[in-house]
Formats: C-alpha cells, structure tokens, sequence
C-alpha cells in the first residue's frame, strides 16, 4: 500500500506548467524548421519527429495522471488544500479512478439529503465534473459497483422526488420556487444523462457483474427507474454493452410474460401508475411508464445484443406480433427497429456468424408472420427493409422457383443469377415458402413505407439487371438470334417485368375490397414503384467499358440505401407525377419499367463509336436499332441520353409514344413489358 | 569572386539557418532546465508519492530528447553547410536565383 499526498491546487499549476512547457518545445520547433531551406532534410524538426511527438506526449500526461489526480484532490478537499488517499501500488492511476467512482457514487447516495439551493449547485457541479468521467469504464464500473444494481434505481427515483409536483414546487425552502424548479430539472436531465452513460460504458467494457442488468430491472417494481436510464441512453446516444442490455431485457419480458404484457408495468391493483415527470423534456421526449418500450428503443443500437434477443423466436414473436403499448404508435416501431439492427445491418456487413443469424432471424421472421401470426403495424416497414436485403431470394421465388421451405443457405443458391456474385448478396440467404412469401408481403402491403422500400430495392435491382441484359446482349459473345427468348436483354425484360407484376400482385393482393379501394391502391402502389427512377445514373457501369460494367459489383447499389429508405419518409418525386399526370391509369408502373429499359437501350446506342465503345454494331450485327423519332424524344447531354429523373413531363408523353410505334428492341419494350403485365392486368380489371 | 561567379545565396540560407536553430534550442534553457516548472510544482507539493518520482523521471528523459533532436538538425544543416563553395556559377540556382526565389517566398519581389 502506498500513501499518496495530492494538492488539487497545486496541480492545477502543474498542468499549467506542463501545457507552456509543450507550446514553447512547440513553437521552437516551428521557428527553426521555418529557418532551414526545405532542400536540407532535417526529420527531428518535423511533427513526426522527437520534437513533434514530445508535446504530444506531455500533453498526454495533462490528461493521465495529472488531471485524474487533480480530481480526485479536489473531489477528496474542494479548497484544493493537500489530501492523501491509499493506493495499492500496483497501478496509481486505476486506484485513484476507482477514488473517484466511489466517491461519486456517494454523491448519487446523498441525492435525497439535498435541501437548499446550495446543495443543488453542488450537485449540479459534480455532475459536471463526472461527465467527463462517464466515458470511463473504471470509473463507471466502480461507481455502479458501489451503488449496486438497487442504488442506480434509487439514484433515479430520488433525482425524481427532489420536485412535489402536486405543487411544482421543490422539496425544500427557497425564495424563487419556480426558478429552482427549473433548475432541478436541468440537474435531473445531467443526473439521468451521466448515470446513463457510465452504465453504458462500464457495461461495454465488460465491467458490470453478470447479474446486474437482471437485478436492476428485478429491482424495480414499477419499473420507472428502468424506462429513465433506457430513454437516456437513447438521448445521450450511449450504446449500452450486450450482456447488459440482453440481461435486462430477458428480465423485462420475463416480467411482462408473466403478470400481462406491458400494462403490467402502468397498471396493477392500484390501477394505472400516473406518468412520473422528469426532466426538461416532455412529450414525445418525456420518460414513458413503459420500461420494455424505452428498452427496445436503446437495443437497436447494439445490433449485436438485437441479433441475441431474437434469435429467440419466441421473442421474435412476442415484440413483433403481440407486443401492444399505450405509449406506442404505430404499435412495433421499436421492435422493429431492432429488426433492422439485427438483419440489415450485420447481413451484409456483420461476421459470419452475424450475417448467418440475421438470415436465420430473417426467415423465422418470414416463416411466422407469413404463416400464423400477425404482424405489428409499426413493423411493416423495417420487415420491408429486411425483405429487401434478401431480394436475390425473394425475385428466386416470386419469379422462378418456389423453394417450398424455410431456412437458410450459405453457399451460393444454385439458381443465382450470373449477375450476381459473392459479396452482391449477404453471406447466408434466406429459403422461402411461396406461400409465405404472399402472406408476408399481403401483411406489410398497406403501408405506405414499406411498399416505398421494397419498390425502390426491385427497382434498383431491375435496373441492374437490365443493364446486364443489355450489355451482354451487346457484347454478343454468343449469337443471340436477335430479339428471341434467348437473347440476354429479352430474357432480362422478361425477367424484370414478371418480378415487378408479381410483387406488386402479391402486395396489393391482401387489402381490396372494393373497387374504389382497388384503383386507389393500385395508383399508390404505381406511383411508389416508379420513385427509384431517379436512381438510374447510379448504376454501376455508366461511362465504363462492356467488361467494366460486367464485372462491376452490384450489391452496394441495390442494397446500399436500404437502411436510409427505411427511415425516409415518402415525399413524392417529378416523375412519377410526370407520369401519373400523363396517364391517369395503373399504366405508371408499366410505364415506369419501359423507360427503364428504354434508358439502357439508347444509353448503348446513341454513343459516338470514336469516342465511346458502345456501338451499334457489334461483330458486323446491329444491335441495337433505335427509330429516329425516338432516339430524338430523349433529350441527350454529351451524346448520353438523360437520366430519366431528369425527363420533363412532355418527354415521357413523347418518349412513350414513340416506343408504342417503334420496331426492334424499342418496340420489344413496350410488347414485352405488357405481355409480362397481362395477368396482373387480368387480376386487377376483375376479368 | 571570379568572373562569371555569384555569390552562393543558398549557403548563406545555410548559415542563418544554424544560426536559428542554435537559438531555438539555447531558447528552451536558456532561464532554466527544461522540466524545472512542472518540478517545482512538484517539489512543493502538487503530488508526492514514489510514482510522482517516477513519472518525473519519465518527464526528465522526454525533455532531455529536446535539445538532442535541435542538435541532430544542426547536424544536418553543417552537413549540407560542408559541401557548399562560397561562390557559385553565374545562374546556377544557388546564386542570384536563390535569393531572388527566397524573397518572392517572403513576397517581397515578383518572381
């Protein structure tokens, strides 16, 4: 053991010494290099040399040790006179953190004990102080060790009692009662927030016992002290650790299963708890009386603990399908949330074992809700974000084969298609029943949000699949009998069109009743599928050589903004309203597809063959023969036909004209797109 | 100087140079050993222990790196000072050019 003599005053001036001895090695340095002409190599006057890496290191010191025993100093004696305290030895900067965080626990302990405006500045300044400790796992750690699990809640109940709010009064005697009620909520607000904060941190780094997540939640009756740490992490944006949250969780759900779902925790035999007021927020904002609702929402920023609750399905089930909250609206928002956090977000960029649970999640997900169960609403759209990260196996089982199961897979599917290649598609893909499949997507079909998310991802994914079409076609590499089922641009029409009519056919399925219901459904779901058309000029490939293109990764492209969609809230787009305007019918998706392929088309026919590889011509063939009319309807910029985004309303009229009388793959586009909408136009017409 | 010669500007840079960095680093202790403050603090009580020793050590042996680093670049300066002439070639660069090119970069002329 060794004693240790600190001057909070004193190193206070150390720190001042130490920051003027690094300015003025500092600004020495500076003026001699400024002085040597540059063709002299002089590396120690560099900032990578002694002379730049030893301010550095002084500056370093400022932070450890010196700060951290300047604190404690004048945690231990606030006049800064000279105090001691016991270290171990073994490591002086751990022992005087671990001070620290027992002596601010004490502080949190003596919250209640405060009755004077006095002793709210005080505590208001320790709570500066600490803050800058939050972020410390040995700190954090030794403070909840010392508060214990009970000691956090109590921390949260007593920031809480501080305030009558009967009578929006403090506690306590004071001249301006409204001033100091204001202030004590500015403290409950830095309390909440440094509590939440150390928890996240000690609970990051592994430094909370096993149980303390349970025992906290177990703690709490009510179950308040738990919602207020939760919403402040989600304020603070402070990622709590996996054991912690995966802890907790069990135990809230344990609890909610056991005594009625989340009424549980507002309700009871004294009937509903009222609302605890805290803080300087309110509304949306404001602590909710919903521990398991405030919990979800810190979850989803720990995809690693999301994946782990899910993973058992019966929570799966449970917060997707059956959890419904007062405070909630739409009902599964959260949950959702965390759906996403555990598939979208590690299927393509997690570790094996990540992007293998998130396909496992996944197709439970797909396998439930597309069987038996229901999903929440608030749902829809994140269940449409994790749909559209495996739209390689959705587009398989709409469009070709059914795989008649659930599952995964890991190798790549045998009926991939040869424009997609490893690292396009998550690590592990999910098997579909058809069947459910249909009722997944007849689930999710009457939000708005989801239909944009999976509409723009087929869209995105035609598009790159047209693009291959084209370009394979163009290449030639084999003799395609020129617009026959095996020329690579038909099949991709084909393909493209019957993907996006069996899509839009199975979402809107689910929710008609009559006709009216039926034409207004169909005009939003048309006009939802045409949004990605603004997409098109950031398909891999533009301005690059046939092989570039070919060899292009695509799953960025397609996949990339799924998250971003997810949250993006539908705020309408040019085109489609071009379209819409000019047609007034369900034809706007059809419509939207011809100009897909229209674009590709004239993108790989209207080039200068001197300045450009795209031909017409390619091994003494034309292939791609564009009428006049039509190559003249589409405004162009540097010889490249303009991004579809970009056509006026009069250019679609135009363009869609002309390709209606158009031969060759012009004409194709039209024929074949209709032919490949001809049932869907059969189901929705009532024939 | 010969005919056709000029004075050798860039030498001339070298000399000033030295000259500076022999001032930057007598600067640093000039009044007192360089981690003398930070030691005071120290020595009048800021904070006592064997680590405080320790970690003044430590202190100690960064500082003494100080003035060690300023004399390896004087090193390098007297190098480059070794091989120069005093004059050069008329329009070699390290005549009028250099110091036509030095007071542009003190934008003092146009080059």
């Amino acid at each position: 053991m060794t004693t240790v003599a600190l001057s909070g005053y004193l190193l206070d001036e150390t720190l001042t010494e130490l920051e003027s001895l690094a300015s003025t090695i500092e600004s020495a340095r500076t003026s001699a290099q400024r002085a040597v002409p540059y063709q002299v190599s002089v590396p120690t006057l560099s900032t990578s040399g002694v002379l730049g890496a030893v301010p550095e290191w002084l500056r370093e010191q400022k932070i450890e040790p010196i700060t951290v025993m300047r604190d404690l100093a004048y945690l231990l004696d606030n006049t800064g006179s000279t105090v001691e305290f016991t270290s171990t030895g073994a490591d002086l900067v751990h022992d005087a953190k671990t001070e620290i965080g027992n002596i601010y626990a004490d502080r949190f302990e003596d919250i209640d004990d405060i009755d004077s405006s006095e002793d709210r500045e005080a505590m208001m300044h320790a709570f500066e102080m600490f803050e800058a400790y939050a972020d410390d796992p040995v700190v954090s750690a030794a403070m909840l060790e010392k508060l214990g699990p009970e000691g956090l809640n109590d921390a949260f109940y007593d920031l809480q009692g501080l305030i009558s709010y009967d009578w929006n009064e403090p506690n306590y005697n004071v001249m301006d009662k409204q001033e100091e009620v204001e202030r004590l909520k500015e403290m409950q607000d830095m309390g909440a927030s440094v509590l939440a904060m150390a928890t996240a941190s000690a609970s990051s780094a592994g430094l909370l016992d096993d149980d303390f997540g349970r025992d906290f939640v177990d703690n709490d009756a009510r179950g308040w002290g738990v919602s207020t740490l939760f919403q402040y992490a989600d304020k603070t944006d402070s990622t709590l650790g996996t054991d912690f949250l995966v802890d907790a969780g069990e135990a809230i759900l344990q609890r909610e299963r056991e005594q009625g779902g989340p009424d549980s925790w507002h309700g009871g035999l004294g009937g509903p708890y009222p609302p605890l007021p805290f803080g300087t927020d309110d509304g949306d904002d404001a602590v909710m009386n919903d521990p398991g609702l405030q919990w979800l929402q810190a979850l989803d920023s720990n995809p690693q603990a999301s994946q782990q609750i899910l993973s058992d399905t019966e929570n799966a089930d449970y917060l997707l399908g059956e959890r419904r909250s007062i405070y909630e609206d739409p009902q599964g928002a959260a949950a959702g949330e965390v759906l996403r956090a555990a598939t979208v977000d590690l299927a393509f960029d997690g570790t094996d074992a990540e992007s293998r649970t998130a396909a496992e999640i996944a197709s439970h997900v797909v396998d439930h809700f597309g069987g038996d169960g229901n999903l929440l609403d608030g749902a829809d759209e994140e269940v449409a974000a994790m749909l559209s990260t495996y739209m390689a196996d959705v587009d398989r089982v709409v469009s070709r084969a059914d795989d008649g199961e659930s599952g995964i897979y890991g190798d790549p599917h045998p009926s991939r298609p040869d424009w997609l290649q490893d690292g396009d598609v998550p690590a592990y893909g999910i098997m579909i029943d058809s069947s459910d499949l249909t009722g997944l997507l007849k689930e999710i079909g009457d939000t708005d949000g989801a239909v944009t998310v999976l509409g723009e991802t087929a869209t995105r994914y035609n598009q790159v699949r047209l693009r291959h079409g084209t370009m394979s076609s163009l290449a030639g590499g084999e003799d395609w009998a020129e617009q026959t089922d095996g020329d690579p641009l038909v099949k991709a029409i084909q393909e493209s069109s019957a993907f996006q009519g069996h899509l839009i056919d199975a979402l809107i399925n689910g929710d008609i009743d009559n006709e009216q219901d039926l034409k207004k459904q169909r005009d939003k779901l048309a006009a939802m599928f045409s949004l990605p058309l603004d997409y098109v000029t950031h398909v891999p490939g533009v301005g690059k050589t046939v092989s570039d293109i070919l060899a292009d990764p695509v799953g960025k492209f397609i996949f990339g903004n799924i998250k971003q969609s997810a949250t993006d809230a539908y705020s309408g787009d040019g085109v489609s309203d071009a379209m819409r305007n000019g047609n007034e019918m369900w034809g706007t998706t059809r419509n939207s597809l011809r100009l897909q392929v229209l674009h590709e088309v004239l993108s790989a026919s209207t080039s200068d063959s001197s300045t450009n590889e795209y031909t017409q011509t390619q091994g003494g063939e034309t292939r791609f023969s564009v009428p006049d009319e039509l190559r003249d309807a589409w405004p162009t910029v540097g010889g490249r036909p303009v991004p579809v985004g970009e056509l006026s309303e009069d250019d679609v009229r135009l363009i869609l004209d002309e390709s209606e009388q158009a031969d060759g793959y012009a004409g194709l586009v039209g024929t074949g797109v209709d032919n490949s909408f001809a049932s869907l136009t059969e189901h929705w017409s009532g024939n | 100087m010969g005919a056709g010669e000029e004075t050798n500007h860039y030498k001339r840079a070298l000399v000033a140079a030295k000259t500076a960095v022999v001032s930057a680093r007598d600067g640093l202790t000039e009044d007192a050993p360089l981690p003398s403050g930070v030691g005071n603090t120290l020595l009048s009580g800021a904070w006592y222990c064997s680590e405080a020793d320790t970690w003044f050590e430590d202190l100690n042996r960064q500082c003494d790196r100080v003035p060690a680093a300023f004399d390896a670049a004087i090193d390098e300066i007297e190098a480059a000072l070794g091989v120069e002439p005093d004059d050069v070639d008329a329009n070699d660069w390290r005549g009028t050019a250099y110091l036509t090119r030095h007071m542009h970069r003190l934008g003092m002329v146009p080059l």
